[in-house]
Order: structure tokens, then sequence, then C-alpha cells
């Protein structure tokens, strides 16, 4: 909201440079978004017509210009490139007190200037939009103070009110708390109480819960007219429009006052009456903006004998509008009940500074006087007699009554946690209520009208704080009482996720849970079976994330349109999904990895590998291995979603039976739906909400003591089928009846020359550790003959010499 | 021979031979001139065998003698080996040439992101004062985001928070709308209710809101609730444990400004400045040349709040503060555009 200094001192006596203004504003909770200088803040600054422009014989980018003020021609140095002959111009002389300070004599570049061609910006004036010297019209008669032309020097503070302080939305309401800050006197509105004689209008409230209080007055053969230039100046200093002295009024009033009023066109209004009441279902209505809406019981609406007029401290209605040359008026002044408004603005899109004043809630004890000081505005500037106007209708059905308060200083006191002496806190208290009775504990603060905010002895200690100011609270050393030190157990998953996967190798990477259609389409999927946000900002952030996969896409894809081919990438967060019915969220992990491995350039090539399912499985099984009592199983085979590669895929499952995760590779045609360039690229998700609710949390980690035994071990070569699965051998070697071996490590895998086609070759290293001896060469031999001989009998795997 | 001349020719072994240990230059040269002297022919060992013709008197005078000498002669000879095997040695493993300059092995370096780099401290240190870790749903109603928390269904307060609501699946209209939640706040609602003071939490997470995306807004965002209630809890321990806790964050004396300000569940409700770490409150762009830096919103928790739990507000006070973490982050590590954390740009990440 903006506020104009001048305007301030029509009620309170300050005298401070503007920005002191704002620190105070500040200090007691209004925040200064701007402090901004208005008018001509310059002197000895006259318009000069431009005669004659010459090069400067030392700079071609220079000009001497020869100016003529009225009474002599001068020559100054220019660099502007926008003027010419003819031109009108403001031109500081030697001596002018500018903004940024004196203008002096200079020589430049060897040639006198005489003075200066100003720019807007070195006028500090607004800016015209051009650029170089401020162009000044042709018929301004020269000599002519710039200054003059700009009006006196002002201010305009951009002041930020939080919603629960609608009575600061005003000049008056501004200087009523300056009052209290400043400890000055404050001026009522100017108001003489003029009564009226004329005919008024019937007014009927229908329900005084949604009207506390309404006020009307007519007024009649106004004589149509512009407004005043003193009030048009404010107006634009507010940022409205001066349209006509009647709309003006209104507009001004509200910004002065802080109470919305509103100008019907008398003449309009048919059957001499005014009814504040609920809409009919059906009822329509024409905006002032010209549109038709349709009506309903919620709105509350100003109407006519016949139809709705206003829709109630939101908007005007069209038909009854002022124009220009509207000579009969009637003008209201009211408190309506701030909810309905709210509700109403909002839902017609019309937040008008009325409606914001009074979803806030206006003071129900100065809707009169703002109606009398209009009306007086009104006939001050059209000129009319008092006959013309009606004595104000009051309607106030439920008077205001004044609230009190009730508190003790040590009250406040254990609040703020300070130690204010009583004196303090009632020298504080006092001037902001309408009176404090402090005759005997409780004291009783008896709340004025415009502060609807105070219900309670907190809301009293923040006003006693907030003026007394904070630096009187002191830093405590209250001993605090400590209750137990617990932690979602869940915040300890997600650190041991990160744990593993940043000691990995990989970057976590952070997401918005938002994605688009796009994104969703890239899984497969019906949209309408995602959770989605009904008012999303835009179709980028539409839909709860159903996998934190597009999420890891979105990141590899920015590193990789700025030349990122190497990557290894996870997130932990949130996914999302209905359940039963219901939009429920999941704690999930995802990791990426894509380019090569270690790096993507190393100079030892021979140790450098494209990434590929060796890769993911590892990370996401050492992910895995940290969380106890979750037996895992990769599960190859099965179907892979569309969105996965169809044969280099696998399912992750918890104590075999819960599917938990999935790894593998990409499809490539998802990739490039994602519009990535990469098509090889590995990824794995996992539940980590079913993890974490699935661990052991009473796991205690038990040692298992080495065997003072030594193991041995023994490599053997053996042929099978390609089709063969390492697993399946593995299980089988490990699960020999006799000795069976502690473990069976794949050492090396070999198809090609030597090996028959069809086949592969596989050295497996056996090692075998007994508890209670080492074994002697002849039970190794045993050993390896058993795991060789169910080997051949299950896979007919053939010894490789 | 008389033990005299013998042990002149000891004398004159232990000087020639010991010289020649001393200068054989290769481990052969040193070989053959230890055989001369020690080996089965050699010049000592032949002196030695001499010995059994003296009188037994003599001999067991010169016995000890030569054979200390033979020790002696035997020790200076493997001192040489030593010091030449060593060398020989030394001269092959400098002849390995390698260039060490070259770029050592990548072993793939991973990266926790910034925000969460930010959060762990934060925690930490908050924790280490004794505050408990309280969660709560992204997903949340109504209720626990505004009603409980003194914001009324047509307070304009609730339009501060742009809110986004979340669509009920098919014929699932359920009585509350559900929304994103708009702050951490919600969590003091979950964690009070059914709890009795003292209550002592801090929950850090995600908040949502529709506001424009720019470099300092974004509709996901961190923040981190703090939460005190017990008796006697004032305004002042606000300001010692945020005090306390930016102290510990910026490793130097911080000093804590509270200004008025409004948020609907504290009252009072206070802005919190810090002072300024960068310029020392001299003046810099981070604080704007005021000296003091915005962190969060903070203030005594509002009546209302304790009421819509079960906790008697006559009894029990509290304070209750939001921190902003990709704010603290941006200050801390000088990042000046919020959305650089939801980028994901490796070159950032790789910094932490």
């Amino acid at each position: 909201m903006k506020i104009l200094y001048s305007w301030l001192k029509d009620f309170i006596d300050i005298n401070m440079p503007p920005e002191e203004l704002a620190k105070k504003l500040v200090s007691i909770g209004i925040e200064v978004a701007s402090v901004e200088k208005t008018g001509a803040n310059f002197t000895g600054v006259c318009v000069a017509e431009i005669q004659k422009i010459d090069v400067h014989p030392n700079a071609d980018k220079l000009h001497l210009v020869d100016v003529n003020d009225g009474t002599s021609v001068m020559t100054v140095v220019c660099g502007a490139q926008n003027i010419a002959v003819g031109q009108r111009v403001p031109l500081a002389k030697v001596g002018a007190k500018l903004p940024d300070g004196e203008l002096k004599k200079a020589k430049i570049r060897g040639v006198e200037s005489n003075g200066m061609l100003c720019s807007t910006d070195e006028l500090k004036l607004p800016d015209d939009g051009v650029d170089g010297i401020f162009l000044l019209p042709k018929d301004a008669p020269l000599g002519t103070d710039v200054a003059k032309m700009f009006g006196e020097p002002d201010c305009a503070l951009d002041l930020e009110i939080v919603p629960n302080r609608p009575d600061l939305l005003s000049h008056f309401g501004i200087a009523r708390e300056l009052s209290v800050a400043l400890g000055l006197p404050l001026r009522q509105p100017k108001c003489a109480q003029l009564k009226g004689q004329g005919e008024a209008l019937k007014i009927t409230i229908e329900n005084p819960a949604d009207c506390q209080r309404y006020c009307g007055r007519v007024l009649k053969n106004l004589r149509p007219a512009q407004s005043p230039d003193w009030l048009k100046r404010r107006l634009l200093a507010m940022g409205t429009n001066p349209k006509n002295a009647l709309v003006d009024v209104t507009n001004y009033i509200l910004y002065e006052m802080g109470q919305p009023l509103h100008a019907f066109d008398l003449a309009k209004l048919e059957g001499g009456e005014i009814n504040v009441r609920r809409a009919r279902e059906g009822e329509k209505f024409m905006t002032l903006d010209n549109k038709e809406i349709a009506l309903d019981p919620g709105v509350l609406v100003i109407a006519d004998r016949n139809r709705p007029v206003a829709l109630a401290g939101v908007i005007g209605g069209l038909y009854s509008g002022i124009a220009d040359d509207t000579s009969s008026v009637f003008l209201e002044s009211a408190c309506f009940n701030p909810p309905l408004v709210h509700v109403t603005a909002r839902r017609f899109a019309s937040r008008t500074e009325a409606s914001k004043r009074f979803e806030g809630g206006v003071n129900p004890e100065a809707v009169e006087l703002a109606c009398r000081r209009a009306a007086e505005l009104i006939m001050e500037i059209c000129g009319r007699p008092q006959e013309d106007m009606s004595e104000v209708r009051d309607v106030y059905p439920v008077k205001y009554a004044p609230k009190a308060v009730e508190f003790t200083p040590e009250q406040i006191n254990r609040i703020l946690g300070t130690a204010l002496p009583d004196e303090k806190i009632k020298a504080v208290a006092a001037p902001l209520s309408s009176g404090l009775d402090t005759a005997s504990l409780p004291w009783k603060f008896l709340v004025p009208p415009h502060r609807r905010d105070i219900e309670t002895r907190w809301d009293i200690a923040e006003d006693v704080v907030r003026f007394a100011g904070y630096d009187c609270v002191p830093a405590s050393d209250t001993p605090c009482r400590l209750p137990g030190q617990e932690m979602p157990a869940v915040v300890e998953d997600v650190e041991l996720a990160r744990e593993e996967l940043t000691a990995l190798g990989f970057s976590e990477v952070m997401s918005y849970d938002l994605i688009s259609s796009a994104e969703f389409a890239l899984l497969g999927g019906d949209e309408k079976s995602q959770p989605s946000l009904l008012n999303p900002l835009s179709d980028e952030w539409k839909l709860l994330r159903p996998s934190l996969l597009p999420s890891l896409l979105r990141a590899f894809g920015y590193n990789e349109r700025r030349g990122v081919r190497t990557a290894m990438l996870y997130e932990a967060g949130k996914v999302y999904s209905y359940v039963n019915g219901h939009p429920a969220e999941k704690l999930g992990v995802a990791g990426l990895m894509a380019g090569s491995y270690p790096a993507d350039l190393f100079w030892r090539q021979g140790e450098m590998k494209e990434t590929g399912f060796a890769h993911i499985k590892g990370a996401a099984e050492r992910l895995l291995a940290r969380f106890p009592g979750c037996k895992i199983d990769i599960s190859t085979g099965g179907k892979a979603p569309s969105f996965m590669h169809p044969k280099l895929y696998a399912e992750v499952v918890l104590n075999g039976k819960e599917r938990i995760g999935y790894l593998g590779k990409l499809h490539p045609l998802t990739a490039k739906a994602a519009g990535l360039k990469a098509e090889d690229l590995w990824v794995f998700e996992l539940s980590l909400e079913t993890l974490a609710l699935r661990r052991n949390r009473k796991h205690m980690l038990k040692v298992d003591m080495p065997s003072q035994f030594q193991s041995s071990w023994r490599d053997i070569s053996v042929l099978v089928d390609k089709g063969v699965s390492f697993a399946d051998m593995e299980r089988c070697a490990a699960g020999v009846k006799a000795q069976a071996p502690l473990s069976v490590e794949l050492a090396d895998l070999y198809e090609g020359k030597g090996v028959p086609e069809g086949k592969k070759s596989l050295s497996l290293r056996l090692t075998f550790r007994p508890q209670d001896r080492t074994l002697k060469d002849a039970e190794m031999d045993e050993a390896v003959k058993a795991v060789l001989e169910a080997l051949s009998g299950k896979f007919g795997a053939a010894l490789r010499s | 021979m008389t033990p005299q001349i013998w042990q002149e020719k000891c004398a004159e072994i232990r000087a020639r031979h010991g010289a020649a240990a001393a200068s054989a230059a290769t481990l052969a040269d040193l070989e053959k001139a230890e055989t001369d002297c020690l080996g089965r022919k050699g010049e000592l060992t032949e002196l030695l065998k001499t010995l059994k013709d003296f009188p037994l008197e003599d001999k067991k005078r010169l016995g000890p003698a030569g054979n200390a000498l033979k020790e002696e002669l035997a020790g200076l000879f493997a001192g040489r080996r030593d010091s030449l095997s060593r060398a020989e040695l030394d001269a092959r493993l400098s002849s390995v040439a390698e260039d060490l300059s070259l770029p050592p092995y990548p072993f793939p370096k991973g990266h926790r992101h910034p925000l969460t780099v930010i959060t762990d401290s934060m925690t930490g240190i908050l924790m280490r004062m004794g505050f408990a870790w309280a969660d709560g749903p992204y997903i949340e109603n109504e209720h626990h985001n505004f009603d409980a928390l003194n914001v009324a269904q047509h307070h304009p307060a609730r339009d501060m928070h742009d809110t986004f609501y979340v669509k009920p699946a098919d014929g699932h209209e359920a009585d509350e709308r559900l929304l994103l939640r708009t702050h951490t706040s919600s969590v003091q609602i979950r964690y009070m209710r059914g709890r009795k003071p003292p209550v002592r939490i801090i929950s850090p997470g995600r908040a949502f809101r529709s506001d424009r995306i720019d470099a300092s807004h974004s509709p996901v965002f961190h923040q981190l609730e703090g939460l005190c209630v017990d008796e006697g809890v004032s305004l002042a321990d606000l300001k010692t444990t945020l005090m306390q806790f930016y102290t510990a964050l910026f490793r130097q004396k911080v000093d804590i400004r509270f200004r008025p300000s409004y948020f609907p569940f504290v009252e009072p409700g206070v802005e919190v400045d810090f002072s300024c770490v960068f310029c020392k409150g001299k003046g810099c762009s981070v604080c704007k040349r005021s000296g003091w830096v915005e962190v969060g919103g903070a203030g005594v928790v509002h009546p209302n709040v304790l009421k819509a739990v079960g906790i008697d507000p006559e009894k029990y006070g509290g304070y209750a503060f939001g921190l902003g973490i990709e704010r603290t982050a941006m200050l801390l590590y000088g990042i000046n555009d919020i959305r650089a954390f939801y980028e994901n740009d490796l070159r950032v990440l790789s910094q932490f």
C-alpha cells in the first residue's frame, strides 16, 4: 500500500526525513518495501531552447550546444545523442541544486560549460522512457522554473500491511499508529458535520450478521466536475487514475480513512429503496467491467427494489455505475461481514481495494464519518448548496460494544520473558486502548473499535513489546526440561541410504514432487489414477510423481544438455499414489547411472568400462545390504514394464514375497521420449518405506569370529550351456551335501575361441573353511569332486582341462 | 713362528683385508676378497690353522684373539655386503621412470545435496541443544495446516499461503479438502496432540506454495520448524535459543533481533534477523547495508493453538520458529538463486 508523506501530515505533525520515518514504521511492524521521492527535488533548472549544435573540438561524442533561456544564450557541453535544434529542454545553470548535488562551473575536455542539460534520471523525475535529455513540451515558456512543472517534493512509501491489521490500510490509520509510536497528537479527518435536508432512500438490512452498519446519503443536482489538481495528484500517487469528482472522492476517502465507499447513479436506482440482502438463486448481475455473472444466496448484494446493483463490498454493477455526466448519486458507506466479502471476491476473482479492506474488517464506528466527509467533499468540489443533500440515513442494527481484555502486568512479563515495570506497561498500553483501567488487578483494556485483532492478553503483550521495543526482551538463561530424544525411524533409514549411495559415488539430487503429463506418460499408466493438484501453477507441475524416475531423468537431462555424459545420481524422496481412494505418500529411493565407470575419461583405458547391469545391480545390492533383517532376491525373468528394457530388467523381492522395486536398463524409447541423447541409462528404484517398515530395528551387530583354521580354495573351470544362470550354479554348488564350500566366486567368464558354440566357460573359486580343522588335500579333492558331480548332474557341466 | 710374529701377521691381515672389504666396489669383488681372507684356503683361515702348533699356554692367549679377528673381519665383509646390495637395489629402483603427475585413479565421488548438508548442520546443532525430531506428512488436511493453527476459514491470512489442493480420487470426495502443506507448522499440531508438555521438537521438511517461480521463490521449498512448550517458556527463551543456534551455525558470536510481524499461530509474532556475519554489521549486499539478515518467522505460541491440541494456555507457554532452509543455505554458501537447488547442476552439486 502506498502512503504519501504529505498526506500523513494532514493528520499528524511529523517532521522527520522519510528514511527515518521508514525505520520507525519497520520498528513497529510495518514493512517498508520502498521509499520513493516524487515531485521536483531540485532548484535552479529552467526551460531553454536549443539554438545550435556543434561538435566538441576535442571529443567526437560530445557536443557544444547553444541554449536560450529567454534572457540570454549560453554554451554548454552535452554528451546526449537525442538533441536537436528547436527542442525545449531542462537547463541546470551553474549553482543549481540537483538531487545529486550542486552544479559547479566545469571545463569538459578543454571547453568551459556554463550549465548542464538534464535527463529525467539526473532530476530524479519519473522515467520518460527516452535515452538522453528530457524533452519538454514545445510550448513550455522559456525561462520557466522546471521544478514548478512537477509539484512539491514529496515522498511515497510502499508499505506491506499484515492481514490482521486492516486498520492500517489508510493514511489516517498509519497516522494513528504513528501518533502512538511518536507520542504526537492526532487530528481527525476534516468534517463539518453538515446537516442535510433532501429526501433520503429507505435502507433495509435483511440480516444484521451480514452487514453490521449501513449509511447512505443522497446528493442531487450535482455539477459534473473533474477533481481539483491536489486530489488528482494524490490519487495518481496511489496508482489510481482520476475519473470524475464523484468516483475520485470515494477512492480518496478509501485511501484516506480506509473506509470503502460506493456511489450509485441515483437515477438508475428503482423504487427509492436500498436492500442489503442475499442474492436469489440464479439472479443475474452485470459487473462494472462488463461481465455477466449468475448469483446465488451465498452472495451478499446491494439491491434496489428490483435487482442487485452491487456485490456488497466487492464491485459495483454496470447498470447503476457513475458516468461523467451523473448529477445525482446515492453514496454508500458500510460495514460488511468480512468472510462473506472474502468468499465473494475470491469466487468472482475480483479482489479490489475495497474488498481487501472489508475482508479484514472495517471500523464500524467510522462508517458514518466517512460518509459525511465524502459527501461534504463532493459538495465542495461540485459547488452545490446544502439543500441538495439528504441527511445521512444510518442503519446500525447491532451497535459496536467495546470489548475489555483483562490482564496483569505480571502476565505480560511472563509471555515476553521481560521485567517491565508496571508503569512502563501502563504508559505503552494506555494510548492504544479506548481506556485502560489500572485501579485494581487485573487491569482492564478497552479495545478501540478499529482494533478487531486484539482479543487476548497475548495481543496486548505484542503491542507492549512492539512499542516498548524488542530490545527489552532479554536473553534468558531459564533451564529447560528435556523431553526424550526421539527421532522418527524413517529419518535414520533415509540417512542410511544417503550414506551408502554417497560412498558408492552417487550424487544426491532434489526435485519437485510435481511432474507434467509428459513426464507421467514416460512411465505409462492412466493419469486419472494418479493424485494431482486441483490448482496447479502450470501444466509442467501438475501431477504428484508416482516414481522418482522422471525426476532423475529431468536432473540427468539438465546436465546432459550441459555436456555431461557420465553421471551417477540418486534421489530419496516421496512418491504418491491413491490408496483406498486416498492420496498417499511413500518414501522411495532411486538411482541412475550413465556413461562410463569409473569416470568419463581415464587414461588407463583398460580399466574403463561402459556402465552395465553389473554396476546398477552392485549399487542396489550394496544399498539393500544396509537394512538388516531384509532378505533380498534379485529376481530375473519377470515381465518388464514398458519403460524398461524387456530383458535387462530385474525385480527386487523382499523376504521372498514382497516386490519392493526394480533395476535394469531404461528402455531406449523412454530415454528418447525424455529428450535425452543417452540411450544406455541404468536405473534402480526401491521403496524405502517398505524397507523401513520391514527391517529389523532391534538388530544388534554380533561379530562372527573367524575360524582359527586356514581356509583353502580351489579354482575349477567348467563348460556349461550358455543359458545356464550363474545364480543357479552358485546355489547348487553351495548346497552340496558333503563338505559344502563357504563361498563360490566367479573368477572368470569366457566365451569364444576354444569354447564350443553355444557354451560358456566359467572359472569358479571354491573356498572351504570348516570351523574345526583345515582340510587335507585328499579331503579337498573329495569336496571339489562333490561339487563337480552336482554341477554336471544338474547342468551337464564338464570340467574344462 | 713366535707368538709375536703370529700377532704381527694378524695385525697385517686385519689392515690389508679390512681395507679390501671397505674398498670392494662390487658384490663380486667383495666375494673374492672375502674368500681370500676367510675362505677355506683364505689367509686368516690358514693362519688360524697354525695355532695348533703353539704350546698350550700360547694357544690360550692367541686363540681368542684370532677368533675375535675372524668375527671382526666377517662383520666388515657383511657390512660392506649390505651397503653394496642396498646400493645395487637402489640403482635398480631408480631406473623406474613413471610420470607421477599423471591423473590419479578416478574413484567415483558422491555428493550430498546442499540442502541435505545444511539440514544436517542445522538439525545437528538443535538436537545437541535438546530438541527431538518430529515428522509429518506432506499431504495434509485443512485442520492441521490451517484451522488448528488459528488460521480461520475466511481469514485473509489464508491468502498469504497460496495453497496447492490435492484432487481426491473419483468417488472419494473427502469431507475435508486435502492440500500440500504450506508450512512445516502442521507438525506442531500432529506432535502436540495427545502429548503433555514439556514438548521440544524440530521438524525439518518440505513445504509447498503456489508461488511464482523466480530467484527467491520456489513452489517446493524446505523449512525447519521449532517448537518448545513448557511452564514458563517466554519470548526471551526463543531469543536465547536462536542466538545459540546461529552462533553455532556460523561459528561466531551472532546477535538476534526481533521485528514485529504477523503469523496467525503465534502472538506476539516476530521476524527474526541475525546480525550480519558477512560484514560484521558494516553493511554489505547480503544484509542490504542494514547489518541484519532476515531468516524466518517466530513467536510465542498462540493460546488458540494450545487450546486446539488440549494444552492449557494458562499453565503452559511456548515458542515456535520456522526457518527457511534454502534461505540459510543461500546465505551460508553464497548461492544467489533458489532454483539452483532444484536444477541439480553437477557443477554445483560436486562442490558439496
